[in-house]
């Protein structure tokens, strides 16, 4: 009852956390791939052009790929070596469908290929630091993957006051922020001090879930000298790291339904994206490599690794002492939003904060049988949702009563799924619906512009008829003028 | 193995089950169920079993019928609606009454809606009610307590096990204001009524264990309460000499059982706080209508069903209100 | 008294008749609005692969209850549900929602150039004797062009699905309901 009142918001779980597993130990520097596989189609469909062929030697740092504009960022080499090819390869998109990939085999050569430090790097202006940000290719590194630099020029337009960074880490078993926060705190703060003349925001705030003493202490003492920035604490409930829920807590805000941050003036960004921050500026170091959690009881040496952008999970669960036999799943982030792995040779991307190697034990995979409306799905639910009415429509395609139900507002954290009593698939019921609704809208478009396309045909034929008859018209009035000549001249024709 | 197909999330779940919510709710109802066997002899006992067996063969036979996983006959849900018909009714009724009333519970108050979590009115409820409408004289014979003597001198035998001669009087609701009963003996559970719903005490101990469980939310006995007992007072103590106390109200008949037991039941409740607070709030005032102006002495039953049939409406009506919408409203 | 209901029924519905009669002569409508508001929501390629001559003529067949809201393969599931929704009824959704694009074998296209002048939503491009395409984006998969070809160069491909389109499938339900149905 006290605990309920004492929510920072509506709904939300209490998940087991596993977090010892990993968070004792510090980040695993010694990791270096074979390969690197570095795909060049995102998560969300756009792709990039390679800038290098088969053959080429890269330096680890190199531009190696750009895209069309600032929604896609640019890829680097993260590691020395030799381009093999261009080839299409798995990426981690759970659909199992590949598409181009530039593969690098890596030396053992750990060095930058050139990196040019930057002294008084704070004297640095907001255009200056967000160009840094642009070459370096950042993404925000909690799990969205989007650019960090269009935030950050969305930010500096809307006038955002508030920067509020992202500690949460509330899934399970992740600790790769933890521990960056515990080994990194000072970069993390002097990253966070470069968001802030980048945005043009006045006020940090970073909120970190109270599961995580050592990181909270860590960063407040690393903070202490600056009073624009405040490092709070969290409670640690699932999911506080969602960007709403946070700032709910941290600002008192609440984000509009299907709008984003902004419209309450404030920039949301991870720890990890401010410590990229902080190497892009200083060092001109590109994100080429982030901090993951390797873990789960399924994992021979569950501990975090700083990983190179590109390497395949083999390769990082055969050094974390492999899988044990009792294994049913390998997950790129955590248990609750995380992705199946598909295949072992799917490489990690900027996006990617862990890989987990479950047993049935932990899973609890089991038969999913009728929901008896017990209610627990919409008291857990953080956005207000009635989950078990949702599925009950999409179960039967009927899209635009799940779409009036709020489907879209669903953040897929999967706390529904995780107190069914049933076992019912619901996040699944909810990707179906949102992807249906989606390929729905695609398909009227195409029928849109078909039907535009139609028109404009009929009306061109429209016009080339009757230019035509006009020029029959005004050839048979020319006729009517010279009748000799015209009349020869028709006989030579035929 | 490692199973790579692609699924989607999340990869944790509880340990909780459907089926584990409904034995948890059964285990919680024995000791109310005991104190009924205690009270009115085996024959009570001799009810709960025809009750509960005939409520799984039924389930069991209709799930084969419709080619479904028969085994879904043991998640406890048929159990649980047998239970609770059987401690809604007189201890003495007549077995084959028992029996049918069960059968009946589950055949038109679950199964023909489509199974588990379709139906929409309170299985044991609608069966109670039935029987009530169609065997009054059966369903009104009230047996007085008669608790066992363990020394071995029952007053109150069954006399074989289909004819049980109990002693036999009406309920306290029905003579309320002929001959008070004491508050006391009521919350213990030492008045008449049917056979589990007489130990408010027990009822109380149960609830709480479900709510500590979070198997039931506190909003619908809460308001279930407010709802009998707020015009209860009022009524009271405009005219004490035609209405009832409060606490009369609430430790008599079946108000507890149904504020803790059959207004929650997962299936025929809403599932928003909001709608269940209008939800348990409806159902006490009806029932506290219905006892005091209605042809019935006990309203308990049909009070549920009338708000079993309202509870898709306010599900509909009262949904949760989705994150951010009120700054969505300010902004517009 | 009796008398009296009587002659009042009759002349009330005598008056109301006559007003219906009335209302039906003047506010007749000369096409059916609905009818307009289907056709206006169809490609409009006059394929004729909903087995009617034209788009207008399967707009009034659907509008009569003769042709299924989902009989056209080109507006896909978006169409049938608007469709149904703006006829009132009820319709069962396919659970696929494949889309079909004409592709050009370029190794038999001769260039006769008559697809494109075939094809209703200018989706090929090409110029005579030269080779020509199938913008794929565009075309909605109505199978004019393979009608007309003498090559027989023009199939039909599934679009396959890429990291843009995919999507989770409805998950299996659970054994019992599998049972049932």
């Amino acid at each position: 009852m006290l605990n309920l009142l004492s929510r920072p918001f509506r709904g939300g779980i209490h998940p087991e956390s596993y977090k010892t597993l990993t968070n004792g130990s510090g980040i695993d520097r010694f990791f270096w791939p074979r390969n690197v596989f570095l795909s060049l189609q995102l998560r969300n469909g756009a792709t990039l052009t390679p800038l290098v062929k088969a053959g080429d030697s890269v330096t680890r740092g190199q531009l190696i790929a750009s895209g069309r504009n600032d929604m896609v960022a640019p890829l680097h080499a993260p590691v020395n070596g030799i381009v093999t090819g261009i080839t299409p390869h798995f990426s981690s998109h759970p659909s199992k469908v590949k598409c181009d990939t530039i593969i690098i085999r890596a030396n053992s050569d750990r060095r930058w290929g050139e990196t040019h430090p930057q002294q008084n790097y704070l004297a640095l202006s907001s255009e200056q630091i967000i160009e840094r940000v642009r070459e370096a290719g950042i993404v925000g590194l909690g799990g969205a993957g989007f650019p960090t630099v269009v935030k950050l020029q969305f930010a500096r337009k809307g006038g955002a006051h508030t920067l509020v960074i992202n500690g949460g880490e509330c899934e399970p078993y992740l600790t790769c922020d933890d521990v960056a926060m515990q080994e990194y705190a000072p970069e993390i703060i002097a990253g966070v001090k470069l968001l802030m003349i980048a945005s043009g925001t006045k006020k940090a705030i970073i909120g970190v879930e109270d599961n995580k003493p050592n990181a909270l202490a860590q960063l407040t003492s690393a903070a202490s000298e600056d009073d624009a920035i405040e490092v709070r604490a969290a409670p640690s409930i699932y999911p506080m790291g969602s960007e709403r829920h946070l700032i709910k807590f941290l600002t008192g805000a609440e984000v509009p339904t299907g709008g984003h941050a902004g419209m309450v003036g404030v920039l949301v960004h991870n720890i990890a994206t401010a410590r990229a921050v902080y190497q892009a500026t200083r060092f001109r170091r590109p994100l080429v490599s982030r901090v993951i959690t390797v873990s789960g009881k399924g994992i021979g040496a569950p501990r975090n690794v700083e990983v190179p952008v590109g390497t395949p999970v083999n390769e990082v669960i055969e050094y974390c002492g492999g899988v044990k036999e009792s294994t049913s799943r390998l997950l790129f982030g955590g248990p609750m939003m995380g992705q199946v792995i598909s295949s072992p040779y799917i490489p990690i991307d900027k996006t990617v904060g862990g890989i987990l190697a479950l047993t049935d034990d932990e899973v609890k995979t089991r038969e999913q049988t009728e929901c008896i409306r017990c209610g627990q799905c919409v008291r857990a639910c953080p956005m207000g949702l009635m989950p078990f009415q949702m599925a009950a429509y999409a179960r039967l395609s009927d899209f635009s009563k799940t779409e009036e139900l709020g489907v879209n507002h669903c953040l897929s954290c999967g706390a529904c799924s995780y107190v069914c009593p049933a076992s019912l698939p619901l996040v699944q019921y909810f990707q179906f619906a949102k992807g249906s609704i989606n390929a729905n809208r695609l398909k009227a478009q195409r029928s849109a512009t078909a039907r535009a396309l139609n028109e404009e045909r009929v009306q061109r034929l429209e016009r080339e008829a009757a230019a035509k008859a006009a020029a029959k018209a005004a050839k048979a009035a020319a006729r009517k003028a010279r009748p000799a000549r015209g009349k020869v001249k028709e006989t030579e024709n035929d | 193995m490692i199973d790579f197909e692609p699924k989607a999330g999340p990869f944790a779940h509880t340990s909780n089950t459907s089926s584990r919510i409904m034995y948890t709710v059964v285990l919680t109802l024995l000791p109310a169920a005991l104190m009924g066997i205690y009270q009115f002899g085996l024959a009570s006992l001799q009810t709960i079993l025809v009750c509960s067996v005939i409520a799984i063969v039924t389930e069991y036979l209709c799930l084969k019928l419709m080619g479904r996983a028969a085994n879904a006959c043991m998640d406890g849900s048929a159990l649980l609606t047998g239970l609770l018909l059987a401690m809604s009714l007189p201890a003495t009724v007549p077995m084959w009454l028992a029996g049918f009333g069960s059968a009946f519970a589950i055949i038109v108050g679950k199964q023909i809606y489509g199974g588990l979590g379709q139906n929409l009115f309170n299985p044991a409820m609608l069966a109670r009610v039935m029987l009530l409408i169609c065997f009054p004289v059966e369903m009104t014979n009230w047996a007085v307590p008669t608790p066992i003597d363990f020394s071995g001198n029952q007053v109150a035998v069954p006399q074989g096990w289909l004819q049980f001669d109990g002693v036999t009087a009406a309920t306290p609701l029905s003579g309320l204001s002929h001959e008070p009963v004491s508050i006391v003996a009521q919350f213990l559970g030492l008045g008449g009524g049917s056979l589990g719903e007489t130990s408010a005490l027990l009822i109380l101990l149960g609830g709480a264990v479900l709510l500590y469980r979070r198997i039931i939310h506190w909003a619908i006995p809460l308001s279930f309460v407010l709802g009998l007992c707020v015009p209860a007072a009022i009524a009271s103590l405009i005219a004490p000499e035609s209405f009832s106390s409060p606490l009369v109200q609430l430790f008599s008949g079946g108000a507890m059982l149904g504020a803790f037991y059959i207004a929650t039941d997962l299936v025929t409740s809403p599932t928003s706080v909001r709608g269940q607070l209008i939800y348990g709030g409806a159902c006490g005032a009806l029932i506290w209508l219905i006892r005091s102006f209605g042809n019935y002495p006990e309203g308990v039953a049909f009070a549920v069903l009338i708000v079993n049939a309202a509870s898709p409406l306010i599900d509909h009506y009262l949904r949760p209100s989705v994150f951010g919408s009120k700054s969505m409203a300010r902004k517009s | 008294m009796m008398i009296i209901t009587v002659i009042f029924f009759v002349l009330l519905g005598a008056v109301l008749g006559a007003a219906l009669g009335y209302a039906s002569s003047v506010f007749k409508v000369e096409s059916n609005p609905l009818v307009d508001e289907i056709e206006a929501l169809m490609p409009g390629g006059q394929c004729g692969q909903c087995g009617v001559a034209g788009c207008r003529q399967a707009a009034e067949a659907m509008v009569r209850g003769e042709l299924n809201p989902n009989a056209c393969p080109l507006g896909g599931q978006s169409l049938t549900q608007t469709i149904a929704d703006l006829l009132g009824v009820s319709v069962e959704m396919g659970e696929e929602d494949i889309q079909w694009v004409a592709k050009v074998n370029e190794a038999d296209c001769s260039g006769c150039g008559r697809c494109y002048k075939a094809c209703p939503f200018d989706a090929i491009v090409g110029a005579t004797k030269q080779m020509h395409t199938v913008i794929s984006d565009v075309c909605t998969g109505c199978k004019l062009c393979t009608q007309v070809c003498p090559q027989d160069c023009l199939t039909m491909v599934q679009v396959e699905p890429d990291t843009r389109t995919w999507f989770w499938p409805k998950p299996q339900q659970a054994a019992t309901a599998n049972a049932a149905a």
